[in-house]
């Protein structure tokens, strides 16, 4: 339903909360980083701008802000006449806290299609045949972090539990002890800790190597105190289940991290209502800190069978084929593709989308630190031998300071009320996570690119060979073929096993004395493979004086398409 | 003797005994309720206002959300606010009519409100129970399910689900083709078709309104009839019949423990508590963590049931199956014709049911009883064949539970009939029999409300050690049968700990204290490393066994001993050192 976008506009910046300060970038940026109030007017104004083709959605409201909760929203971008099962593609950006720069990304691609209807042909062919939802930031409670008085990187905003098993919640949360505005770590001489300096660069901690004499130095404890005098500093924080971590599939029972139960985060529930309301989306990408498109895999066999009911995780081998292909394709526009994370993806919204929607979903890690010589040819400060020796974070370090980010805080000596003197710093918060400014532009540039690529690909029912045949005697035979003009199938091998994803509906439209002989006045297809999956329906019906007899192919997702068949005599 | 027997059977008025336990004579309950039938979503409600206008003080009542069509999902809170408030005591919750047919949960719930507030004030075992033990109760978890099956056509078996629209023939449209009541009877009964020497079925030759079905043989022997399902027709036009009803999912597959989507489980909607019912009473529950007892009435079949719902989940604890086992005996010698059983492998299947959700999701005792069972129709043996329950309802029922087949033209199967057991028959009782049924569960509920934790400290020993040193030696026990923390709720971390703790007061100094190891070496204790006045403990304390702590305090003053936990009562003892 299209809304207003310039009214609304009005009602969103009246609604704005007061902008605090914090290092937040002008949102004229490309791909800026924006605390949420700024990105909600950078998402109004952009709405403002392109009344036509840009309309913003509420996705939800986020746990509250320090005031009042902070909204959730989408930017819908289409061109011309919604409705009709136009197919859509959602990008999702920030589900998991600190992944706060992929907001950025997320905004400018939507600038950039908004601004590049008029001038850029490809992206005029994309909006006039696709929509486009953009979730740029669906986790504004972790977000905020970025950008409050005291930074800190912040994953948990949701349910509390008692972490440490003293019946007390949340009393030993990480904070900032030595009031430098971050909430970093603090490394603690013991003899029996297992860190020490890496010599190539001595602010970087590696892990002493034993098994050549090495002692540790060092112990690493968060930033805290040891509030509830229990030994252990900052292990029990106010805030323990996180939004990525909430999403029904795969969900983790009785962790503190997983949360109570599978969406009892607002965000994870909202964004989940957001998927069920929009059965437009065909594709899904996911901007966040788990890649996954370098190692796709072969997945599962289509036909793996269920263990006490539950069908195996991962991709099947035919949606592992298609996944494997667009990241093919991603990696040709993009680069790096990003390679799977160790961690598990349990609860995620990306396995979500897959394992309980069937949608095809792509986790993207728009962007990691350079290390290898490929990546940044020219600017290679040791040979192979020495980079061997040199830990990851030391290169990590060198790299970024090559571009000129302040990313270390370098260890300030601190007297810590219970642990006696500590050094408090280490890398500042984000600081591996966030490409330098320079980079965003260029990350925006590639994801938009590979976006422009993704719209022809989309599965689109057309009608083939729509024929009448006289059978004499007042009987014809009337006979069509729906056909996916694209790429991707209607609907992928696994959701058709959940069955979350409708089918195309074929209905016959009989003029008022048309009589149906033989066949379904409506039938479903579920499948339809891409690259020219095809079936064939045929009717028989009586009286075709009357006229001609319509076919209609809806879908949710993959188009609208009509045909008449016969004439009118 | 017999003068005194004459006496109590002369009772007038002014002489009438009080409270009502259960016995026929003398006896008069405050709040007269009819226990032969059973009660719209509106009256069972009104009924439930009864009691609380007779009992303001006991009885209390929230609104813990609202249905899908916006009707009130109602919780009723009984106390006795003489002996504390509801937070402070260990709580049984009670719930029925998830399953919107289902009904007679709602009135088990009533009755059981109801005699705990008859007989608060006469009854020794009342009294005492409510001293310890507050009730939650919900008399239907799907309000509009109950307001349907009562109001609207359906059969013994519809209205199950909640009314939220589902599009379950995926056509685009939701609830396009719900069943129907052909011949306008206000039933929903069966359509049979005489197809002579094809069909399936034959005519009971003693009693032509049943159908017996024809045995698979080589003789070539066939039935003159077939059955065609409920009274319905294809309002879609799909050439499917009643393929898409209102709602059609499953409340009692949408609960957080071990949810599966619907691929794997159906009927628990997209995501876990995607119902709005669900949700408000999963949200109370999370926030009252003195719930120590949970039942969760359905029908039908005569079940004591308990989880796990799945076989993937493996075994309960040896220490929880043993209270689980002792519960469920209980009950069944309480309720004869019923089976103490185990959901996946005694009935089937289920993730995400609520029962099982309540033990493994929450780490509270719990169980699922299907309320009635055919077999109470006859004699214990007797099996009750179709034959069987069209004599019952002839003989004991007048024949009022059945509709006469009668000629119907169908529009797409021709000339059928039309006939069957009406919606109150097969799942829910006869009106004569009702009370029973519902005496007997809630009395089952007692008991399982009986057995919440209560803990009891023994008088403290004080050992003098020397140079104005003392130890306090204190043994907590727990009187019942449910643990005051599971072997589940330890195992995962559920809730918070148990804490045994000691304010030392005056001069009195606390030096240290744990948890002792040996009943005869008091040396074996182990010490607490941080704060010994408030010992945590993550296993509960369970019938039988016994925890015992040993502290070392200095001085002289009052030392205050207190045990607090999630689902008991906080308790505490004093001890004086001269």
């Amino acid at each position: 339903m299209p809304i207003p976008s310039l009214a609304l506009a009005g009602i969103l910046l009246a609604a704005t909360p007061a902008l605090q300060d914090g290092p937040e970038e002008p949102d004229s940026a490309r791909a800026p980083l924006l605390s949420h109030a700024k990105l909600r007017r950078a998402l109004a104004r952009l709405v403002a701008e392109h009344p036509t083709l840009a309309t913003l959605l509420g996705v939800g409201l986020s746990r509250a802000g320090d005031d009042e909760p902070l909204r959730i929203e989408a930017v819908r971008l289409a061109a011309g006449e919604l409705g009709g099962g136009r197919p859509a593609i959602l990008i999702v950006a920030n589900v998991e806290g600190p992944t706060v720069y992929t907001s950025g990304i997320a905004l400018d691609v939507a600038r950039r299609l908004a601004s590049g209807y008029e001038s850029d042909e490809r992206v005029r062919a994309l909006l006039d045949s696709t929509t486009v939802y953009v979730v740029s930031r669906v986790n504004p409670a972790a977000a905020e972090a970025r950008f409050a008085a005291t930074v800190s990187e912040r994953r948990a905003t949701g349910e509390d539990a008692d972490t440490d098993r003293d019946a007390r919640l949340g009393e030993d949360p990480p904070q900032d002890v030595n009031g430098d505005g971050y909430v970093s770590v603090m490394r603690v001489p013991d003899p029996e800790g297992c860190w020490v300096e890496e010599p190539a660069d001595p602010r970087i901690l590696v892990e002493a190597r034993r098994e050549r004499g090495e002692r540790g130095r060092w112990r690493l404890e968060p930033e805290g105190l040891d509030s509830d005098g229990d030994g252990e500093v900052a292990e029990d924080a106010p805030f323990d289940a996180e939004v990525d971590r909430n999403f029904p599939a795969g969900f983790e029972e009785h962790s503190p991290r997983s949360g109570p139960f599978a969406t009892c985060e607002p965000e994870a529930r909202a964004l989940c209502e957001f998927v069920l309301g929009h059965p437009d989306v065909q594709l899904v990408l996911v901007y966040g800190e788990r890649g996954g498109l370098a190692d796709v895999g072969e997945g599962i066999p289509d036909d793996a069978s269920d263990e006490n009911r539950i069908p195996p995780a991962g991709l099947r081998h035919s949606d592992a084929l298609l996944v494997a292909e667009l990241a093919r394709r991603y990696g040709e526009v993009v680069g790096d593709g990003g390679e799977s994370q160790p961690e598990e993806d349990a609860g995620t919204f990306a396995r979500w989308c897959y394992e309980h929607r069937g949608l095809l979903t792509l986790a993207i890690q728009p962007w990691t630190i350079p290390l290898d010589d490929d990546a940044d040819p020219g600017e290679g400060e040791a040979g192979d031998e020495e980079q061997e020796r040199v830990s990851t974070d030391a290169r990590r370090l060198a790299w970024l300071e090559q571009q000129g980010v302040d990313a270390h805080l370098g260890w300030t000596p601190f007297e810590h009320p219970t642990l006696g003197p500590v050094e408090i710093g280490g890398f500042r918060p984000y600081a591996l996570l966030e490409p330098p400014p320079a980079e965003r532009a260029r990350i925006a540039d590639r994801q938009l690119e590979f976006l422009l690529g993704l719209g022809e690909l989309l599965a689109r029912v057309d009608l083939e060979e729509v024929a009448w045949r006289d059978l004499g005697g007042g009987l014809a035979e009337v006979s069509a073929t729906v056909v996916n003009r694209g790429h991707l199938p209607l609907t992928s091998t696994w959701g058709q096993r959940t069955r979350t994803v409708r089918p195309a509906k074929v209905s016959l439209r009989l003029g008022s004395t048309v009589e149906l002989v033989a066949g379904e006045a409506v039938q479903l297809v579920e499948e339809l493979p891409g690259l020219g999956g095809r079936q064939e329906l045929r009717w028989l019906v009586r009286n075709p004086t009357a006229g001609g007899v319509g076919v209609l192919v809806e879908t949710d997702h993959a188009g609208t398409v009509r045909a008449v068949a016969g004439e009118s005599r | 003797m017999i003068a005194i027997l004459l006496t109590c059977l002369t009772l007038s008025q002014d002489e009438v005994q009080t409270g009502f336990p259960g016995l026929p004579i003398g006896h008069e309950p405050r709040v007269e309720i009819h226990w032969n039938r059973f009660y719209d979503l509106e009256e069972l409600y009104a009924q439930f206002d009864r009691l609380q206008q007779a009992w303001p003080e006991h009885l209390s009542s929230q609104r813990l959300g609202y249905s899908t069509e916006n009707r009130e999902l109602r919780l009723y809170v009984l106390n006795d606010p003489a002996t504390g408030p509801p937070e402070k005591k260990p709580a049984m919750w009670i719930d029925g009519n998830v399953h919107g047919n289902e009904v007679q949960g709602g009135e088990a719930v009533l009755y059981t409100a109801w005699y705990l507030l008859e007989n608060k004030g006469h009854n020794a075992r009342v009294d005492e129970l409510l001293e310890r033990v507050v009730f939650y109760l919900v008399p239907s978890v799907n309000p509009d399910g109950r307001a349907h099956w009562f109001a609207d056509v359906h059969s013994s078996s519809s209205a199950r689900s909640g009314y939220m629209p589902v599009d379950d023939d995926r056509d685009g449209v939701a609830d396009e083709d719900p069943p129907n009541d052909l011949d306008g009877d206000g039933h929903r009964t069966q359509m049979r078709k005489y197809l002579p020497g094809e069909g399936t079925h034959r005519l009971d030759p003693d009693d032509p309104r049943v159908m017996v079905r024809v045995p698979e043989n080589d003789r070539g022997i066939r039935g003159d009839w077939v059955l065609l399902g409920r009274e319905g027709i294809d309002d879609d036009g799909d050439g499917r019949i009643d393929e898409d009803g209102p709602g059609r999912y499953d409340m009692n597959r949408a609960w957080p423990s071990l949810w599966q989507p619907w691929h794997v489980q159906r009927g628990g909607g997209p995501y876990p508590l995607y119902w709005p019912e669900t949700r408000a009473v999963a949200g109370f529950l999370l926030s009252h963590p003195n719930v120590a007892a949970v039942q969760s009435f359905h029908n039908a079949g005569g079940m004591i049931l308990r989880g796990p719902g799945t076989e993937s989940f493996g075994g309960y604890p040896a220490g929880d199956l043993r209270v689980f086992d002792q519960l469920g005996e209980e009950g069944e010698r309480m309720l004869p014709f019923y089976r103490y059983l185990v959901l996946w492998k005694d009935l089937y299947t289920v993730f995400g049911g609520f029962a099982t959700w309540a033990y493994e999701g929450l780490g509270v005792i719990s169980f699922t009883n299907e309320l009635w069972t055919g077999k109470r129709r006859f004699g214990d043996e007797e099996r009750v064949d179709a034959a069987g329950r069209q004599w019952f309802d002839d003989h004991l029922l007048s024949g009022a539970g059945f509709v006469e087949w009668k000629p119907y033209e169908h529009p797409l199967y021709g000339a059928i009939e039309i006939g069957g057991f009406r919606k109150d028959v097969g799942r829910i009782p006869p009106s004569f029999l009702i009370e029973e049924m519902l005496h007997r569960n809630a009395m089952f509920c007692l008991a399982h409300a009986e057995a919440c934790p209560q803990v009891l400290i023994e008088d403290p020993v004080v050992t003098d050690l020397g140079s104005g040193v003392h130890a306090i030696d204190v043994v907590f026990r727990n009187l019942r049968a449910i643990p005051t923390r599971t072997e589940r709720a330890s195992q995962q971390a559920i809730g918070l700990p148990d804490r045994y703790m000691l304010d030392p007061r005056r001069g009195l100094k606390l030096l240290a204290g744990g948890f002792r190891q040996d009943r005869y070496r008091p040396e074996q204790v182990e010490l607490a490393e941080e704060e010994p006045g408030r010992l945590l403990r993550e296993e509960g304390l369970v019938k039988g066994d016994e925890v015992r702590v040993r502290w070392f305090v200095r001085g002289t003053g009052r030392a205050v001993i207190l045990w607090q936990g999630e689902k008991a009562r906080d308790v505490h003892a004093v001890v004086d050192i001269e």
